[in-house]
C-alpha cells in the first residue's frame, strides 16, 4: 500500500511535469507568465509564399494560413506589445502576399507597431508584405525589391506531338482553357493574360506607394519598379527600406516603437508545434505536385 | 515482485532489488521501463530547451528533432546492450564471472531515478531557481551512476572495488588508447628546427 502510494505520487509528479512541458513546447507563451509581462512577437516568413505548408517531402514554403493565424494571435494577445516580421522569402503567389498584407494592416490598426526584419532575401511578394509594416530594416547584403508580377506557362505542344499525345478539351467558353500547355497561346489570350499581370502589377505598385508614402518619390518608384533587385544598402538609399540592421536591431526598434521599458520577452508566434513535428513526413501526398501549371506570382 | 515493488525497490532498497533483477532477468519490463524513461526525458528536455531559450518557440532544426529522437531511441538500446555485453565480457576476462542478460536488466532499471532529474530541473526553472534544478539534475545523474555500479556488483557478484574498477575500465581504456595514439603521432611527426 505504502509502496503503491509513493510510486503513484512520483508518477503523478512526472506526468504533471510532462504535461507542462508538452504545453510549453506546443504553446511557448505558457512559459512566459513567470517572466516579463511584455512580449515582442516574432512571425517568421521563410521560403516561397503559398497557401500550403511544407513537409519533409517538399521544398520550404511559407504557409499564408499559418502566418495569418499568427498575426491574428498577435492582435488578440494583450501581452504582445509589438511584432517583428522576419522575412526570408523570394516571394510566391500573389494572393498569399496580399492576404498576409491585409492581416498586417489590421494588426497595425490595433496600435501595435509592426517592424520588418529582412533576412537573406525579401523580394517580390516578400517586399509586398514588408510594405504593410511600420518600419523596414534590412541587412546591407539582403536582396530585396523585385517589384512586379509574373505569370508563366510552358508550351509542351512540341513534346506532346513527339509522344503522340493529343489533349481533347471540352469547354464552355472560348477562353476556358486559357494558358493550356498543349497548344500555342493566341494573341487574344496573350492580351487577356497580360492585362491580368498588368493589373496585378498596378496593385503591387499601389501597395508600395501606400506603404512607403513620404519615404520614396512615386515617380522614382515607377522607374525602379521593373522587377530588378537591390541590395539592402541600395534599397535604404532609395527609400525602399528605412534603415540597416540585423534581427536584434529590428527587435530593439520594435521595443522602442512600442515604448516597452520593462523586461520583455521575444516569442516566435508561428513556431512549430510538438505534434506538427511528430507527424512531419507522414504526408506522402505531398510528393505529388499540387500546384496548377500556371499561377500569378509576385 | 511486481513492477511497483521493483520501482520502489530501486529507489529505497536497491541492493536486494538488483539481486532479484539479476537473478530473475525480467527483460521485457526492463526494456520497457528504459524506453519510457528515455522518451519521458526527451519530452521534458525539449520543454526545458523552449523554456531556457532566449526566444521562446525558436528551436533550431525543429523539423528534424523527432527524427533524431527516434534514431536516439534505437541508438540508446544499442548502447545499453553493448555496455551490458562489454562489461560482462570484461568481468569474465578479469574476474571469471559473467551475467550479460542479468546486467542488461539491472542497467535498464538503474535509469529510473534519472527520470526525476529533468522534471525537477524543469520545476525549478519554472519557479525561477534554475540553479537548484541543475544541482538536483546532477544528483539524479550521480544516483544513476551509483545504481549502475551496484548493478555491476550484484549482477556479476563482484566486490564494490571490483565493480567500480570494471565500471571505469572502458573509459580508462579509451583514454589510454587516445594517449597512445597521440604519443605515436607525436613520435612520427617530423620535428621542426627551432
Amino acid at each position: 500500500m505504502r509502496k503503491g502510494l509513493v510510486v503513484g505520487l512520483m508518477l503523478v509528479f512526472l506526468v504533471l511535469m510532462g504535461v507542462l512541458s508538452i504545453r510549453v513546447v506546443n504553446k511557448p507563451d505558457n512559459a512566459t507568465s513567470l517572466r516579463g509581462s511584455a512580449v515582442v512577437g516574432v512571425i517568421e516568413i521563410n521560403g516561397v509564399l503559398g497557401g500550403e505548408a511544407a513537409s519533409l517531402l517538399t521544398t520550404s514554403a511559407a504557409d499564408s494560413n499559418r502566418i495569418m493565424k499568427a498575426i491574428r494571435t498577435a492582435a488578440k494577445r494583450p501581452d504582445v506589445k509589438a511584432v517583428v516580421i522576419r522575412i526570408n522569402s523570394p516571394g510566391g503567389t500573389a494572393v498569399a502576399a496580399q492576404e498576409i498584407g491585409i492581416e498586417l494592416e489590421k494588426l497595425r490598426k490595433t496600435g501595435k507597431p509592426v517592424v520588418t526584419s529582412m533576412g537573406d532575401v525579401c523580394a517580390s511578394g516578400g517586399y509586398w508584405i514588408a510594405c504593410s509594416s511600420d518600419y523596414i530594416m534590412a541587412n546591407g547584403t539582403t536582396l530585396t525589391g523585385s517589384i512586379g508580377a509574373i505569370m508563366e506557362t510552358t508550351n509542351l505542344q512540341g513534346l506532346y506531338d513527339k509522344l503522340g499525345i493529343r489533349q481533347e478539351v471540352f469547354k464552355s467558353g472560348e477562353h476556358k482553357d486559357i494558358g493550356s500547355s498543349s497548344r500555342e497561346i493566341t494573341p487574344q489570350e496573350r492580351e487577356i493574360l497580360q492585362a491580368v499581370v498588368s493589373d496585378s502589377y498596378t496593385q503591387f505598385l499601389k501597395q508600395v506607394k501606400q506603404g512607403r508614402k513620404g519615404k520614396i518619390d512615386p515617380r522614382e518608384l515607377e522607374d525602379i519598379a521593373d522587377g530588378r533587385v537591390f541590395t539592402g544598402e541600395t534599397a535604404a538609399q532609395m527609400g525602399l527600406v528605412d534603415s540597416l540592421g540585423n534581427y536584434y536591431d529590428a527587435i530593439k526598434q520594435a521595443q522602442e516603437m512600442a515604448g516597452i521599458t520593462e523586461e520583455s520577452r521575444i516569442e516566435v508566434l508561428n513556431a512549430e508545434k510538438l505534434w506538427d513535428s511528430l507527424i512531419l513526413g507522414t504526408r506522402a501526398s505531398r510528393l505529388l505536385p499540387t500546384q496548377n501549371l500556371w499561377q500569378l506570382k509576385y | 515482485m511486481s513492477l511497483i515493488d521493483t520501482i520502489y525497490g530501486i529507489f529505497f532498497d536497491p541492493v536486494p532489488t538488483l539481486q532479484y533483477l539479476a537473478r530473475e532477468k525480467p527483460l521485457l519490463p526492463g526494456l520497457l521501463v528504459y524506453l519510457v524513461v528515455f522518451v519521458f526525458n526527451l519530452i521534458i528536455n525539449r520543454g526545458l530547451t523552449t523554456l531556457d531559450s532566449e526566444i521562446a518557440g525558436f528551436i533550431p532544426d525543429g523539423n528534424f528533432i523527432w527524427v533524431f529522437a527516434g534514431l536516439g531511441v534505437i541508438l540508446s538500446f544499442f548502447i545499453l546492450a553493448l555496455t551490458a555485453g562489454l562489461l560482462s565480457l570484461l568481468s569474465e576476462i578479469f574476474y571469471q564471472r559473467g551475467n550479460a542478460s542479468g546486467l542488461l536488466v539491472c542497467l535498464s532499471f538503474a535509469v529510473i531515478p534519472g527520470a526525476l532529474g529533468p522534471p525537477l530541473q524543469y520545476g525549478a526553472t519554472l519557479l525561477g531557481v534554475s540553479w537548484l534544478g541543475v544541482i538536483l539534475s546532477l544528483l539524479a545523474v550521480i544516483w544513476v551512476l551509483v545504481l549502475q555500479v551496484l548493478s555491476l556488483r550484484e549482477a556479476l557478484e563482484l566486490q564494490t572495488g571490483q565493480a567500480v574498477l570494471l565500471f571505469i575500465l572502458p573509459g580508462l581504456l579509451v583514454v589510454l588508447l587516445l594517449l597512445g595514439l597521440i604519443f605515436i603521432i607525436a613520435q612520427t611527426m617530423p620535428s621542426f628546427p627551432g
